[in-house]
Formats: structure tokens, sequence, C-alpha cells
């Protein structure tokens, strides 16, 4: 049967690559869509994995917009100090990090984000130097593009200057991290002019268990929100998710677009085959091997669009990854290719071609003999 | 083994359309016979043809193959009787323009699940003389090789009956010569029954029997 249909495909290649273009930018779309949200929902469960603290303590109000403000590196320092004494005697805090972070010049190339903290920012990332925290840890992307080891002295620019001995380097963590800047907080808050405030504080507890009272102790605090970590970021999926399935939709229609090329190139194909429709019933085709003839050739035109469009999907992103701005809550993603999504493009791709050709196969079915062969 | 028409009429259109293209038609086509049908043109006998092949049914009447009559039977069964029983050549030698003279007899190989299609079909091709033009399209053979193309395929399954219509009528004589040697010789050598239509007398002489028709009807 197949080369049957190969002869027919054969014949009217433009024809045939023309129709299978419409599905396959239909699949291509989806593709591409399905691998960045991806990317994007690893990203946000890798910088998920990669927050320790339990609890952000931040200034009241805008909530949304400071916890996104921290997740970017740049947050505003209007919270005193002080109120980091006031979490340190709360019940069930095990570890509370005051942080200062801003936007510096670097080596007078670039900005980064720089994170003014204390020496428990060590503790709550593990950190493997000890020692005092008396100058700069590096994060692994800086260290590495400029290739700076402990001992090296970084210079740092904003509101003053600042230059300090690199004391660490970071392991690579696919984090934010990668891109910060870690100082001792008295050093930050001199070098973005910002004597006595701090952005935000974060918070471990002894036992998560009682989670509840250790929030609402915390809320206590005088202009003061504290917030669970998880559900700031359960809420970025969310809205994530809802900005998905939107996109998802519209990419539907590119299919369904596509698919109505295939039934009009398939139901046209019925119409200028009549008559071979009718010679293979006179030499003992039943209704349903016609049938069968048309719906195949429908399934495989969909088929090998849906390879195509995966390879265009590819294609384009991986050669234009710079027009696809794929960035959500300041988390940075790059596409992920998933054997899910290339089995779901197939699965969606079998699907439009068997509907598409469910009716131009039974109408090629039903046709008389006797009339197929005179081409009514 | 008989292909049998009993009162078979054929009425095409309705009402003030009608048309009644077969008239209490009664013929038998017996195992071995080599008929030949002559008559007029739009006499009927392509409609004859047709409803004897089972491509078409009778508006009343009976058509038996083998004894069996075929009103009842469905889609499937049909198909069964043109696959195995019938081989068609058609008045305007109809071959797929998709497919080459290899692949058009292959069809009726295909339709019958047979696994060495290729071979057969070459030798198909070879026993009618064209074994040096099985890649050529349709538009790549003359008029006679068509044809023989078009009988080669009508015995792909080996069939018993063979039904003609016309296969020398747009050919010259050295090509329509070919053609009747080979349909004499499928009777003769195969016991292949053969209907023969022509407008040809010399043609329809070679025919061991004659049927004339004339509007409709067998006279
Ligand atoms: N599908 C149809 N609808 C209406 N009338 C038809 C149809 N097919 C055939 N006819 C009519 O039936 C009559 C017989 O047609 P048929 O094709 O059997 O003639 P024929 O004897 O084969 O003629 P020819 O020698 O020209 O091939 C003709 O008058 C034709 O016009
Ligand atoms: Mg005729």
């Amino acid at each position: 049967m197949w080369w049957i249909i190969y002869a027919y495909l054969k014949r009217r290649k433009i024809r045939v690559f023309l129709t299978m273009l419409g599905i396959a930018v239909g699949v291509a779309t989806l593709f591409t869509v399905l691998s960045i949200s991806d990317g994007i929902d690893l990203s946000i469960n890798q910088e998920m994995q990669g927050v320790e603290a339990q609890i952000f303590v931040i200034p009241y109000g805008h909530t949304h917009d400071r916890i996104m403000g921290i997740m970017e590196g740049e947050a505003e320092g209007n919270m005193p100090s002080s109120v980091h004494t006031q979490v340190k005697e709360i019940d069930n805090v095990k570890l509370a990090v005051p942080v200062i972070m801003k936007q510096a010049k670097f080596e007078d190339v670039k900005m980064v984000p720089v994170v003014g903290t204390t020496k428990e920012m060590g503790e709550l990332k593990l950190w493997s130097y000890t020692g005092d925290f008396d100058g700069a840890v590096l994060g692994a992307f800086e260290a590495m593009t400029r290739a700076i080891l402990p001992g090296d002295t970084i210079r740092l620019e904003a509101q003053t200057v600042l230059e300090l001995e690199v004391i660490e380097t970071l392991e690579e963590t696919s984090t934010h991290d990668d891109h910060y800047v870690f100082i001792p907080l008295a050093s930050a808050q001199e070098l973005f002019g910002e004597d006595g405030n701090i952005s935000a504080i974060f918070v471990t507890m002894e036992n998560p268990e009682k989670a509840a009272e250790t929030i609402a102790a915390l809320n206590q605090i005088k202009n003061v929100d504290a917030v669970f970590a998880h559900d700031v970021f359960q809420e970025i999926l969310d809205m994530f998710a809802v900005t998905k399935a939107n996109i998802i939709l519209i990419t539907g229609i590119a299919i369904v677009a596509g698919a109505f090329t295939t039934i009009n190139t398939m139901t046209m194909a019925v119409y200028e085959r009549k008559k071979d429709i009718g010679l293979s019933r006179a030499v003992g085709a039943t209704q349903m091997d016609i049938f069968t003839l048309f719906m195949v050739e429908s399934i495989i035109l969909s088929i090998v669009a849906c390879v195509l469009g995966i390879l265009i999907g590819y294609a384009f992103l991986n050669l234009y990854p710079l027009i696809v701005p794929i960035s959500i809550g300041g988390i940075e993603s790059s596409p992920y290719y998933s054997p899910h999504n290339v089995l779901l493009c197939f699965i969606i791709a079998y699907g439009v071609g068997t509907i598409s050709g469910i009716y131009p196969a039974i109408s090629a079915a039903r046709l008389a003999p006797i009339d197929a062969l005179r081409g009514l | 083994m008989t292909i049998e028409l009993k009162d078979v009429s054929k009425q095409y259109g309705v009402g003030n359309a009608a048309f009644l293209a077969l008239r209490d038609v009664n013929l038998v086509l017996n195992e071995g016979d080599f008929i030949s049908v002559i008559g007029p043109s739009g006499s009927g006998k392509t409609t004859l043809l047709n409803i004897m092949g089972c491509l078409d049914v009778p508006t009343t009447g009976t058509v038996l193959i083998d004894g069996q009559p075929t009103e009842k039977l469905g889609d499937f069964e049909l198909s069964k009787i043109r696959k195995e029983k019938i081989g068609f050549v058609f008045q305007d030698y109809y071959l797929n323009d998709s497919m080459n003279a290899l692949q058009n007899v292959m069809l009726p190989l295909e339709f019958s699940g047979r696994s060495n299609k290729k071979e057969e079909a070459s030798r198909l091709l070879e026993s009618v003389g064209l074994g040096d033009k099985l890649h050529n399209f349709p538009t790549e053979l003359s008029g006679g090789e068509r044809q023989r193309v078009v009988i080669a395929r009508a015995m792909a399954n080996k069939p018993k009956y063979l039904l003609t219509d016309e296969p020398t009528g747009n050919l010259d004589s050295v090509a329509s010569k070919k053609i009747l040697d080979l349909l004499r010789k499928l009777n003769s050598e195969r016991g292949v029954s053969v209907v023969i239509i022509t407008h040809d007398k010399d043609v329809a002489s070679i025919a061991k029997k004659q049927i004339k028709i004339v509007d409709g009807m067998v006279v």
C-alpha cells in the first residue's frame, strides 16, 4: 500500500510540500512554545531549589514587586538594620540573614548585582569558606569569565568606589547566585550610600512545622512583611501557567489552520483521482481499501510535516536565541527539549492527519465504482 | 462457470430524463467462450459490459456469476468478484497516470494481498511484449503499448472472464493484430472467457460467437 501512496506523493511534490508546510508551521510554533515554557518552568524550579531561605522578611507593602526585585538582584534598601535584631530574637528563628542588594559597576566594565550581607549568608548557602567575612565572595559566572581567583582584588563602583579582596569563588549553581557578588553588609551600605539600611532578611527555622506561628510573630514587627519563599515561587509558577495555557491555545489555532490545508489537499486529491479510484475499484479494491489509502496518505502528510515542524522549531530556538526573550520574574532560562513534547507533537499531528483525512477518505470510498470511472 | 444475465434492464436517470439503455437482455457467457458484441454507438454495449463485470448494477433483472445471484451482495463480495474473476479492458485504455507500467500492473496484485507483486507484474508485462518498458509512465507509451499494459493488468489476478471494450478502437492494423492475437491466445491457451466489444466487422469475426445490440436490445 505504501508504494501507491508514495507514487502519488512523488508526482505532486510541490503541492505536498506546501501542504505539509501548513502543519509544519503549526507544529514548529507549538514545539517552540512548549520548549521555551518548559525551560522557564525548569528555571523557576531550579531557582526554588536554590533558595535556602524559608521566609523572606521585607518592608511592608508591594510584596510581589519586592520579591521580584530580590530575584533580580535589585531591591531598595528601605528597612532599618534594627529589624535584624528583632527578627533574631523571635522564637524558632534559626538563621536571620540581612541583605541589601543593588547593582554596582564591576571592574569598570559592567553592572552586576551586589549583595551586602553577613557571615550567616555562608551558613545559609553552605559555603565551604569559614573564615572571617571581610572580603568579596564571587559567583561562579563572574569568577570564571574573568578568571578571578581568591586573593585577587576587585573594584566596585556605585555611590562610592570600593576595592575588595576576593576571599572565595563559588561553585556553579545554575541559579542567580552565579551572577552575584557577595560583600560585607557595612561595605555594601557604604558603597550604595545606604547607611543603616537593608533590603530584606532571609530567615530559616529550627522547626519548619511551626512555620505559621513564626510567620505570625514576624509580622508583629512594625512595618514588616514576612512571606513564605515557596508561596512566592508558587505564585510565579501559577502566573506563568496561565500565560502558558493562553499561548498554547493560540498555537492551537495555527495547527487548526494547518489541518484545513490538509483537508483541502486531500479533498482535491479525491476529485483529481476519481478515475484512478474507479480503476482500483474495477480491479478489486474494496471501499475499505480506498478509505485506508486516503486516510494513510493524510496521516503520512501530517507525520512528515510534524518532523519538518520540529526541525524548524529546533532550528528557530537555536538560531535566534536573542530574539526570544526568555525571562520571567527575573529568572532567565533556555529552551528545554523534552521527549514528551516531541511525542505530544507527533500525537497531535497524528490526530490532525486522522481528522483531516476522514471526510476525504469517506467521500472517496463512497464513490460508486462506475461513477468514479466516468469521473462523475 | 458462467456469467448469466436474466431479463436485465438498465435505466439511466429518472422522470423526463429517464433513458433505457438496456431492455430485457438475456445472455450467457460460458467457460471458454469468445463473444463479440457489435452495435451502433449509444446502443448500450459499454453498459452491458459494466453490468456483466459487476461494476454497475441493473435496474431490473439478475446477474449470476458462477450461478450466484449478485443483487444482494455487499461491497466486499462484489469487490471480491471483480478482483478474482473478472478482468476489464476499458474503452479508453485507462491507466493510472501517476504510476509506471509496472506499478499499474501491480495494482490488482496489491488489492489481492499478494507478496511477490514486482516479479509477477514484470512477468505479466514481459508476456505482452513490454519487458523493456516496465518503468515507462503511461504518457511515455504508445496507444498500443498502453492497451497491452491494460491487458496485462486485467490478467494479473488470473481472472476467468476478460471483458474488453473496443480494445483495438484507436489502434492501427498492426497494433490491433497484436492485441487480438493476445486475446485469442488467452482464450485458447488459458481457457479465459473473452467478451470483445467492437465496431469493426473484421474484429468481430474472429470471435466464436457474435452478438448484436441495437437500442439496448440483443437482436
Ligand atoms: N451515466 C449515464 N447517464 C445517462 N445516460 C447514460 C449514462 N451512461 C450511458 N448513457 C446512455 O446510455 C446509452 C448507452 O450507452 P453506452 O455507453 O452503453 O453505449 P455504447 O454502446 O457503449 O456506445 P459507444 O459505442 O459509443 O461506446 C447511451 O445513449 C448513453 O447516452
Ligand atoms: Mg462504449
